[in-house]
């Protein structure tokens, strides 16, 4: 191919350009106005005054608001925990499976999962959670009290991990594919048992791909909306409802804006964790 | 390399190699502690798989359960007998409207970041230019931005810019949000194409837009595939860009569904719910069928 070079260049330019346009135009160059309105003044019931103030950023210092933050990383956390513990022994199912059937089934069920509307998934757990629900029938059966299931942040939290579940599996998957499979033979033929192998062979050398794959699910679960909005039934309240709720019903864009730009903080800080974390992996390789 | 090679050919021995060099190692030791322990650790593991994929499952089979209740108490087998007086709510103009309006804007956004998706596709896989990565960044960014963070963002800059709330601003919206993932999903099967294919239509003389249509394409259809499938899912899905962009005649399936989730205490929902698993479903099937999901594993999981 004996094409000049600024013609590739010039071609692969005109390629990239209504993508790139789109991305840059229309979403990088939107949240501008979002960091602008955070320093802005807010005039009750629901005008703001160009400004340059810090007040919509220290009112999270407020035990109350500060609370929303903290509600948003415990549960994104304790969930993004649960996940890999319930993900992992699937993940390696599925890359590991010897028989096809057990490995299309499972792969099935997973992509099947990740496809169904995030609101039918919170749904379900109202359903099984409910004050009538199978669970609580089921705890009355067994003597352990009327206990209110729902509406709090444990319901909550069982719904993210719900959510974050088959991604996270689908994210497990390939690092543990990468494993070379002779080293864990390798193991067992030296007389290691299984759970030694595990430990010490397969864990470490997937191990960054768990973190990537947890660190993933916690920016995903940073920006959890619709499940605590179902599941937390106005009890619990993560960031991502906050801001939907102060600037849809309250009309206080600056504080809303304000707590956009700490949620995204929160999710850059993590996502550069994570580049940070691959680069670092690439160079020991 | 002998040792690879040795347990590479015993990988391929039908018997369950990993039960009898358990077995092997076991009785050359007698069964030790270390031995009942890790047995024990094979059985816990194979029950919290179990235990993950019942967790996945059970709770739509509930739902599913739910939707042939006569109330919204739970009842294995109810007193009254099972209705399906709750699935008329499928019929209800109010549904058939949003689910029109969502699949409308879907098919929309989808056509377009499929265009402007796989070309800058193209353009990653084959082109090295400075700053590849950089650009790869940015089209990837969307994807890492929370839902809500882009609505709030998108209604504020749509309001500076002067693009109303409505039709518009959702086509708008659901391209961007949409985009990221069919860049994701195609890139790979571009990466993983063997040139030497479209060398040879060359050299037999066909022109290079003959070539992309004639070879390229159907080498990457099933990635332009899993591309469309993702994007339309995605678009489905979104609640948080669409509640801050939408107009009542432009309310979609999941800003209806959610408002329905907060306010309607009957087994509306599980009816619902049964009807988008049964689509799902179908959608499952057709992708397994035509693409296989470890293609389109291929393409989130990096």
């Amino acid at each position: 191919m004996t094409r000049p070079r600024w013609l590739t260049r010039f071609a692969s330019g005109l390629l990239l350009l209504p993508a790139l346009g789109i991305t840059v135009g229309l979403f990088l160059f939107s949240l501008a106005p979002t960091f602008v309105f955070s320093v802005y003044k807010f005039v009750p019931p629901s005008s703001m005054q160009p400004a340059v103030v810090l007040d919509n950023y220290v009112a999270f210092a407020h035990p109350v608001y500060f609370g929303y933050i903290l509600v948003t990383a415990r549960i994104s956390l304790v969930a993004t925990a649960i996940a890999m513990v319930l993900g992992y022994p699937i993940a390696y199912t599925i890359a590991r499976a010897r028989s096809t059937r057990t490995r299309r089934t499972l792969l099935f069920i997973v992509m099947t999962m990740f496809f169904v509307h995030t609101i039918v998934r919170a749904y379900a757990w109202v359903a099984v959670l409910g004050r009538t629900g199978p669970l609580s029938s089921l705890l009355e059966m067994v003597g352990v009290g009327p206990l209110r299931l729902l509406s709090n942040e444990f319901a909550v939290t069982v719904g993210t991990v719900h959510w974050m579940l088959p991604f996270a599996i689908m994210t497990l998957i390939g690092p543990i594919q990468s494993v070379d499979p002779a080293l864990e033979d390798a193991s067992r033929n030296l007389g290691a048992t299984d759970l030694k192998t595990f430990t010490s062979v397969t864990l470490p050398l997937t191990f960054p791909g768990v973190a990537a794959a947890s660190l993933l699910s916690l920016t995903a679960g940073f920006g959890m909306f619709v499940t605590p909005m179902i599941l937390g039934g106005g009890l619990v309240t993560m960031l991502a409802k906050f801001i939907y709720e102060e600037t849809l019903f309250s009309n206080n864009y600056p504080v809303g804006s304000a707590a956009t730009v700490i949620l995204l903080a929160l999710a850059t800080l993590v996502s550069v964790v994570v580049s940070r974390f691959f680069e670092a992996r690439t160079k020991v390789r | 390399m002998s040792i690879v090679q040795r347990t590479a050919t015993h990988r391929g021995a039908p018997a369950d190699h990993r039960g009898t060099g358990h077995t092997i190692a076991a009785a050359r030791r007698g069964m030790t502690l270390a031995d009942h322990v890790s047995r024990l650790g094979t059985v816990a593991v194979g029950g919290l798989r179990g235990f993950a994929v019942l967790f996945l499952v059970l709770p739509l089979v509930v739902a599913a359960h739910q939707a042939f209740l006569p109330t919204v108490a739970f009842e294995l087998v109810p007193k009254n007998g099972f209705t399906l007086r709750w699935f008329g709510v499928l019929f209800h103009e109010e549904f058939v409207s949003a689910v029109s309006v969502s699949v409308g804007i879907a098919v929309v956004a989808t056509a377009i970041s499929l265009v402007c998706g796989t070309l800058a596709a193209l353009a990653l896989a084959r082109a090295a230019f400075r700053g590849r990565e950089v650009v790869n960044m940015i089209l990837l960014s969307p994807m890492m931005i929370p839902p809500v963070v882009k609505g709030l963002s998108f209604a504020l800059y749509f309001a500076v810019i002067g693009l109303r709330p409505g039709w518009a601003s959702l086509f708008v919206a659901h391209v961007v949000i949409t985009l990221p993932y069919v860049v994701r999903v195609v890139y790979p099967c571009f990466h993983g194409l063997d040139r030497s294919l479209e060398e040879a239509s060359r050299n037999l003389g066909a022109t290079e837009i003959q070539t992309f249509w004639r070879i390229t394409f159907p080498l990457i259809r099933p990635g332009v595939f899993a591309g469309a499938i993702f994007s339309f899912i995605m678009s489905i899905h979104d609640v948080g860009v669409s509640i801050f962009l939408m107009t009542p005649d432009t309310t979609n399936v999941s800003v209806l569904l959610l408002t329905w989730a907060n306010s309607v205490a009957d087994n509306t929902l599980a009816a619902v719910s049964v009807a988008l698993v049964i689509v799902t479903l179908v959608v499952s099937t057709v992708a397994e069928r035509w693409v296989g999901f470890d293609s389109i594993l291929g393409g989130v999981r990096r």
